[in-house]
C-alpha cells in the first residue's frame, strides 16, 4: 500500500516493535521481512521513535542545548490496541539515552473485550457457531462497543443501544464509572508499568520536564490521570499528534539511518537505546542469574565468571534465557551449549561467560575455560549467536535436565576484589 | 613514555618538556593528591584533549575513566554528560563504521561509573587514595597499566 502511494518500490524499512517483545518475535519480524525483499534498517521500541521526534522537537526549541548541556527527562507512555510501552528518554542537543523501558502486552484490545463481556455477559457462547450471520453480528456490536468507549472520553455517560437483530436488543447506560471498573485490571497493570520505568530510569519525578502520552488509547481520561498522577505532572505534552508521533519518529530513524542529512540540523539526532530484557543463565542450582540486565545500553557487553559444582567435571551445560521473571522456566530458552573442562577439584576452573550485543541488537555468547595459574584459556573460545532454538523450546531445556540432572551444573563465582 | 610523541601538539598549551623531564617519576610521590591543586597543570591539555581527540581518546587504551571521556577529576556531572553526549555522537556504531563496538562500550561504561555519584566516589578512592590498581577490578581498563605523561605530571 506504502509502496502505491509513494508510487516507488520500498525497499529498506525501519519498523517499531512493542517493548515487551522478546527477541524471537523480533526475529521472526526480520524473517517475514526479508521473505517480502524489504531490508530492515531498524527494528526499534515505539517509544523511543517518539523519544525521537521528541528530541528533534526539543532541538528545534533550544538550538544550543549542546552548549548548556541542559538536558530534558521526559516519559513516553504509548498505549496502543495490543501492548503497552513506557519509556523514559534524556535528551539534549539531539542525542536522547534511553534511560529504561518497560512494556506488556496489554492494550486497547483487552479494554474492547472487557466492555464487550460486560455490555452482553452471554456474547461468547452466543456466538459460538462462527457461522457468517454470527461474525456479522459479532463485528456490529463490536463497532458499537468501540464507539461508546469513544465516547466516553468526551462524555460521563452513554447510551448504549444496539439492535443486533433476531430478537437481541443491547440497551444500556454506561458511566464512566462503570467502564473503569469494568477494566481495572487493565489500568493497574498500566500503572505499574509506569512505576517500574520510572523506578529502573532512577530519576527524580522533579526533574521530569515532560510527559508524553501517545497511542489509540491515550485520550481515555482514566489513563491520562494515572500517567499524570504517577508522574505527579499536571497536564501532558502537546506538541505531537498522539497517533503519529511513532511513525514520524519511524520515519526520522529512517532518515537518519540512511544517511540523509539536513543543512539546519534537523537530522542530527542520536537515540541510544537499552535492552528491554535481561538475558541470562542457569545457574546456582536452578536459578536465572542474570549477566545483562534490562535497561542496560546497547552496545553492551558483560562476563561473569562461574565454576564447576562436581570434582573432576569434564563438561559444563550453558542454557541461556532471556526475560525478567524469577522462576527460570517463566524465561525465554534462547539456547543452550556445552563447554568442555579439563579435569580438575570443583570450584577451581573458571568458566568465562560473556555476553555481548553489538549496536544491531545481535546477541553474542562467548564461553571460555581458564584454569588458575594459567593465562590461556584451555579450549578455543566458542562464540555462539542467539537466539539458538526457536520460541517454545523451553521443553529442551526440561528434557537436558532429566537428563544431566546436576551433573553439568555451574555455580556463579564471586569475583575476587 | 611511548605515548609521549602522540601528545607533542600539546607542547603549546602545556610547558611539555618539563613534563617529559617529571615522567620518569613515579605517581606516588608524596604530592600526588587527587586534589585539584596536583592536578592542575594537565587541566590546560584537558581541555584541550576533550576539543582535540575526541575520537583517539577512545581507541587508545586511555588510563582512568576521566581520560576516557577526556575530562579533568574535577569535572561535574554536567560535564560529564556534555561528554559523553559529544563523544557519543562520535563513536556511536549508528554513526561510526567499524570499531566503534569497543569504543562506546568503553565510553559508556566510563560514563556509567562516573555519572553514578556514590561509583565515582568509589571509583575516585580506589584510584587516587588506596592507588593498588590490582585490588581494583570493575572498570574496562586496567588502571595505570599504561601511564602517561598526563597523569603523571604530578609535581
Amino acid at each position: 500500500m506504502a509502496e502505491s502511494r509513494l508510487k516507488r518500490p520500498v525497499r529498506n524499512v525501519v519498523l517499531t516493535v512493542p517493548v515487551s517483545f522478546s527477541r524471537f518475535q523480533l526475529t521472526r519480524i526480520q524473517r517475514a521481512c526479508a521473505m517480502a525483499g524489504l531490508h530492515v534498517l531498524r527494528l526499534m521500541p515505539e517509544p523511543t521513535a517518539v523519544a525521537l521526534l521528541y528530541a528533534q522537537q526539543q532541538l528545534k526549541v533550544v538550538q544550543d542545548t549542546m552548549g548548556s548541556g541542559m538536558e530534558k527527562l521526559a516519559l513516553i507512555f504509548n498505549l496502543g490496541a495490543g501492548y503497552c510501552d513506557v519509556a523514559v528518554t534524556a535528551t539534549a542537543g539531539g542525542v536522547s539515552e534511553i534511560k529504561a523501558l518497560s512494556g506488556g502486552p496489554v492494550g486497547g484490545e483487552d479494554i474492547l473485550l472487557n466492555m464487550m463481556r460486560h455490555l452482553l455477559p452471554e456474547s461468547e457462547s452466543l456466538f459460538l457457531n462462527h457461522g457468517v450471520s454470527d461474525i456479522a453480528l459479532l463485528s456490529t456490536f463490536r463497532v458499537a462497543t468501540q464507539d461508546a468507549i469513544h465516547s466516553l472520553s468526551s462524555q460521563h455517560t452513554v447510551d448504549v443501544n444496539i439492535d443486533l437483530g433476531n430478537g437481541m436488543k443491547v440497551c444500556k447506560v454506561v458511566t464512566r464509572e462503570e467502564f473503569e471498573e469494568v477494566n481495572k485490571k487493565v489500568f493497574e497493570k498500566c500503572e505499574a508499568l509506569v512505576v517500574q520505568c520510572l523506578h529502573d530510569a532512577k530519576v527524580d519525578l522533579g526533574n521530569l520536564s515532560d510527559v508524553i502520552l501517545v497511542g489509540g488509547c491515550s485520550n481515555i481520561p482514566k489513563i491520562r490521570d494515572i500517567v499524570l498522577g504517577v508522574c505527579k505532572k499536571g497536564k501532558c505534552y502537546t506538541g505531537m499528534n498522539p497517533y503519529e508521533a511513532t511513525v514520524c519518529g519511524a520515519a526520522l530513524e529512517g532518515a537518519v539511518a540512511s544517511g540523509v542529512t539536513d543543512p539546519c540540523g534537523n537530522l542530527d539526532l542520536l537515540t541510544i537505546q537499552v535492552t528491554p530484557l535481561s538475558i541470562g543463565i542457569r545457574a546456582d542450582g536452578n536459578e536465572f542469574v542474570p549477566i545483562i540486565f534490562r535497561n542496560t545500553t546497547i552496545p553492551a557487553r558483560r562476563e561473569l565468571v562461574f565454576t564447576t559444582t562436581r570434582e573432576n567435571q569434564t563438561e559444563a551445560l550453558i542454557t541461556l534465557y532471556e526475560g525478567d521473571e524469577d522462576k527460570l522456566d517463566k524465561n525465554h530458552l534462547l539456547g543452550y551449549f556445552k563447554v568442555g573442562i579439563p579435569p580438575a577439584p570443583k570450584g577451581t576452573p573458571e568458566i568465562n561467560i560473556c555476553l555481548d550485543i553489538d549496536a544491531s541488537n545481535v546477541l553474542r555468547c562467548l564461553a571460555g575455560v581458564v584454569l588458575p595459574g594459567s593465562p590461556k584459556p584451555v579450549a578455543p573460545i566458542m562464540e555462539i549467536v542467539l537466539p539458538m532454538v526457536d520460541d517454545g523450546h523451553g521443553w529442551c531445556a526440561e528434557a537436558l535436565k532429566r537428563e544431566y540432572g546436576s551433573t553439568l551444573d555451574l555455580i556463579s563465582l564471586r569475583r575476587k576484589m | 613514555m611511548a605515548s609521549a610523541p602522540a601528545f607533542s601538539s600539546f607542547s603549546s598549551t602545556a610547558p611539555f618538556s618539563a613534563a617529559k623531564s617529571t615522567s620518569t617519576r613515579r605517581p606516588d610521590t608524596a604530592c600526588f593528591r587527587p586534589d585539584t591543586a596536583c592536578f592542575r597543570p594537565s587541566r590546560i591539555s584537558a581541555a584541550y584533549a576533550s576539543v582535540e581527540r575526541p575520537r583517539t581518546s577512545a581507541s587508545t587504551s586511555a588510563t582512568t575513566l576521566y581520560d576516557v571521556l577526556g575530562l579533568q577529576t574535577s569535572a561535574t556531572c554536567q560535564e560529564i554528560k556534555q561528554a559523553y553526549r559529544r563523544l557519543a555522537r562520535v563513536s556511536h556504531p549508528d554513526v561510526a563504521s567499524s570499531g566503534a563496538h569497543d569504543d562506546f562500550i568503553r565510553i559508556h561504561s566510563a560514563y556509567a561509573t562516573l555519572s553514578d555519584p556514590e561509583k565515582r566516589a568509589d571509583y575516585d578512592r580506589a584510584v587516587f587514595v588506596r592507588r593498588r590498581p590490582a585490588s581494583y577490578s570493575t572498570a574496562a581498563t586496567p588502571v595505570y597499566s599504561n601511564r602517561r605523561w598526563e597523569t603523571d605530571q604530578c609535581w
